[in-house]
């Protein structure tokens, strides 16, 4: 059974104004993806069965394809789709990164009121993956949740004095 | 066959592995150091420290008795550069969802 990551997080905005932010592209385009990086979205298609095609520019020149396969969109409140690196040609590809990064992530987002503001969960989870591929991505886990816990703290500091 | 970031990888797939090194991060241990905060078997933790070593993360010092382990830190580094890539995507991500955000707010 694959491991799940999940993260969550209020953001100051209405529901719908934060499910536009996802579900336009040009909104999408304007803060997916990690710093220094430019989004270009290719096409998109965004509803059951459609699929979103966009590439990422780093500062180095660098060119990451990815893909979102939409499942379920439930206006403002629920949101699911297949994440995957890609090529220019749409397939789903192998990470860039190595290893065996899986190659399908079941995303799912949950938009929440909180007050006037809305509160996203969002919840990773590989799916058709190898054992290779599941066992990197526990292994990432522990770290994408901001840090591999209490006990690696002496860890962490060893690693970032370098 | 695997490359050394997979092996890496899948030795720190495993809850029991990840807390084996983040001792070893305080400091060398023997194999009967490394056991007791776990309660579990010596072939249990053999097993794990065989693990750890064929993934190139841990190796053993000379002392003729006790071979205690030590970590090989540039070896982890390369496997938590990995994870910061991976870290970064949410993370940033929503830090950018935040600021885009604030920016439309007179919409």
């Amino acid at each position: 059974m694959a491991d799940q990551f999940t993260i969550s997080r209020v953001f100051k905005a209405p529901r719908q104004k934060v499910w536009d932010a996802w579900t336009n592209p040009e909104k999408l385009a304007r803060w997916f993806g990690p710093k220094g990086i430019t989004t270009t979205i290719v096409s998109a298609d965004i509803r059951p069965g459609g699929m979103t095609h966009a590439y990422m520019d780093g500062p180095d020149g660098s060119r990451l394809w990815a893909k979102f396969v939409y499942r379920e969109l439930t206006p403002p409140s629920r949101l699911v789709y297949e994440h995957s690196f890609s090529d220019p040609q749409a397939n789903i590809a192998g990470s860039p990164f190595g290893g065996d990064w899986p190659k399908k992530l079941l995303t799912t987002v949950i938009f929440e009121d909180e007050g006037e503001d809305t509160r996203i969960r969002l919840s990773w989870t590989p799916f058709e993956a190898t054992t290779a591929e599941e066992a990197a991505f526990s292994a990432a886990k522990d770290s994408m949740a901001g840090g591999w816990g209490g006990s690696f703290d002496v860890l962490d500091e060893m690693l970032a004095v370098g | 066959m695997e490359d050394s970031l997979s092996l890496k990888l899948a030795a720190l797939a495993d809850p029991t592995r990840r807390a084996i090194v983040a001792r070893l991060a305080l400091g060398e241990a023997t194999v009967t150091e490394l056991q007791m905060p776990f309660g579990i078997s010596q072939p249990a933790i053999s097993r794990h420290l065989k693990i750890l070593e064929s993934a190139g993360l841990i190796e053993q010092g000379r002392a003729a008795q006790s071979r205690p382990r030590r970590l090989r830190i540039d070896a982890l580094r390369e496997s938590t550069v990995w994870f910061d890539q991976v870290a970064a995507l949410w993370r940033d991500s929503f830090d950018r969802l935040d600021e885009f955000l604030a920016e439309g707010k007179d919409d």
